[in-house]
């Protein structure tokens, strides 16, 4: 059964940050509600490359983003836009 | 006035218990850590069993549990050991200024995650591997961004100050089976020097990683008639001094009135005599008269190199006085490298009724670097 990309991106946010999954919504900002700190977006960028087995050249994924705005959203659009599919878990 | 190092709290993370008393009451039990470990498969090798922390859960002792990702093992046992060693001194680091409280940890190193290393490695050609663009591309590709935040050796100094807001000295020493005890006798000058009114000091290690068997068995630890256990854990002190401790009333367990190294130089025979010269200049140090030493604690005299120490210090003890006994708590729980020594003193000073005093302690490392404290128990 693949899972969809939003529940293994909820999945992966959760376990980078620390958050219990029903905090993880898609409009939460990653740095304001979830806490998220610069080492944890290189960890969160290495995971969805790993979870997904895609490259994200140079932090593509929220490049031009305004740090504070990144949510859930953001990284799940991003790999819709890749043409991504959900995972095998 | 030079301000006294007083050891006012003590925490333990041992593979028989999270806590000093707990780990006593194990051996008390007739409890042994020495079992194959669950954190690698250790079949391979001529020693399949290590003395492991079993079932142990840190995070009710990082106040930010995020910050588990970012450690390995030693780094958990090292704040957790630290809490305790806080609880037991009754001191809320919060309550002091952060400017005078230090850390200083001994850990004799990581495994590099080798496992993971080696997964990224996976199928290079040693072609591959001297090409630093191909190398380096695998690597990034393959291993976390934050492998190395978590095997940086100083990791556990970093993540005690964290979770304790100390903002004084910090330090981090690595001189092996040593590193622990020199630890605390560095911290104990750093109170003697007015550096800090209060140090975190400590050693934090495992030695239950394919890395560590490997170099025990390539060095012929697993060939001994009694062969060498690995072990992990951590001991850390809570040590006070000056105006802080003194202000606030603390109530000493002992206090660190000598504190030695030496080496054994460029003669590998020479370990035993390196240990015997720290010990007894650490109760010089102390004013100890080294012939009526009743007591000593010695970390290592169950590995290769313990024939060595135990023959030194039969010299430079035993015979003079006829009554010294070298005693170590590794044969309940494996030898937990860098975090040997200060595990068996701290459990020495909990036991002390039964101890006496003083406690002469010492390390050595098959380096050949030793390290002793001379420790007076308050009454």
């Amino acid at each position: 059964m693949t899972v969809s990309i939003h529940d293994r991106v909820v999945t992966i946010v959760s376990e980078a940050l620390d958050v219990p999954r029903d905090r993880v919504r898609m409009q939460a900002s990653l740095i304001d509600d979830l806490g998220a700190e610069s080492i944890d977006f290189l960890d969160i960028l290495f995971r969805v490359e790993s979870a997904f087995g895609i490259k994200i050249p140079e932090d593509e994924m929220w490049k031009g983003v305004v740090p504070k705005t990144i949510t859930v959203q953001t990284i799940v659009d991003y790999l819709e836009r890749r043409g991504t599919a959900g995972t095998t878990p | 006035m030079t301000p006294r190092a007083w050891i006012t709290g003590v925490g333990v993370v041992s593979p028989l218990g999270v806590g000093a008393q707990a780990t006593l009451d194990a051996i008390a039990r007739g409890e042994r850590a020495a079992r194959p470990p669950s954190v690698f498969d250790a079949s391979g090798f001529r020693q399949t069993q290590g003395g492991e922390v079993r079932e142990f859960d840190a995070r009710p002792y990082f106040r930010a549990p995020k910050a588990l990702k970012l450690t390995d093992r030693a780094a958990r046992f090292a704040v957790t050991a630290a809490s305790l060693a806080l609880a037991a001194a009754d001191l809320d680091p919060h309550s002091i200024d952060g400017d005078r409280l230090g850390v200083i940890v001994g850990s004799s190193g990581s495994d590099l995650q080798a496992p993971a290393l080696g997964a990224a490695m996976a199928g290079m050609t040693p072609d591959e591997v001297e090409e630093i663009d191909v190398f380096s591309r695998k690597i990034l590709d393959g291993v976390s961004p934050l492998w190395l935040l978590i095997n940086l050796p100083n990791m556990a100094s970093a993540h005690v100050a964290i979770q304790f807001a100390a903002r004084g000295p910090n330090s981090t020493v690595m001189s092996d089976w040593a590193a622990g005890l020199q630890a605390i006798g560095e911290g104990a000058e750093w109170i003697r020097g007015g550096e800090a009114d209060v140090v975190l000091a400590g050693g934090s290690d495992s030695g239950l990683m394919p890395f560590a068997y490997a170099s025990f068995e390539q060095a012929g630890f697993f060939a001994a008639p009694e062969p060498f256990v690995p072990g992990e854990g951590a001991a850390v002190f809570v040590l006070e001094g000056g105006p802080g401790g003194e202000a606030r009333g603390a109530r000493p367990l002992a206090e660190i009135k000598g504190y030695a190294s030496a080496a054994a130089g460029d003669d590998p025979q020479s370990i035993g005599g390196a240990l015997a010269a720290a010990m007894c200049d650490a109760a010089a140090e102390a004013e100890w008269d080294p012939s009526r030493m009743a007591t000593l604690i010695v970390s290592g005299l169950g590995s290769p190199i313990g024939a060595a120490a135990a023959r030194a210090l039969e010299i430079a003890f035993v015979q003079r006085a006829g009554t010294a006994r070298p005693i170590t708590f590794e044969p309940w729980l494996g030898h937990a490298l860098a975090a040997a020594a200060p595990i068996d003193l701290a459990l020495a000073l909990m036991s002390r009724p039964r101890m006496g005093m003083p406690l002469l302690c010492g390390a050595v490392a098959p380096t050949g670097q030793a390290v002793a404290l001379a420790v007076e128990c308050v009454g």
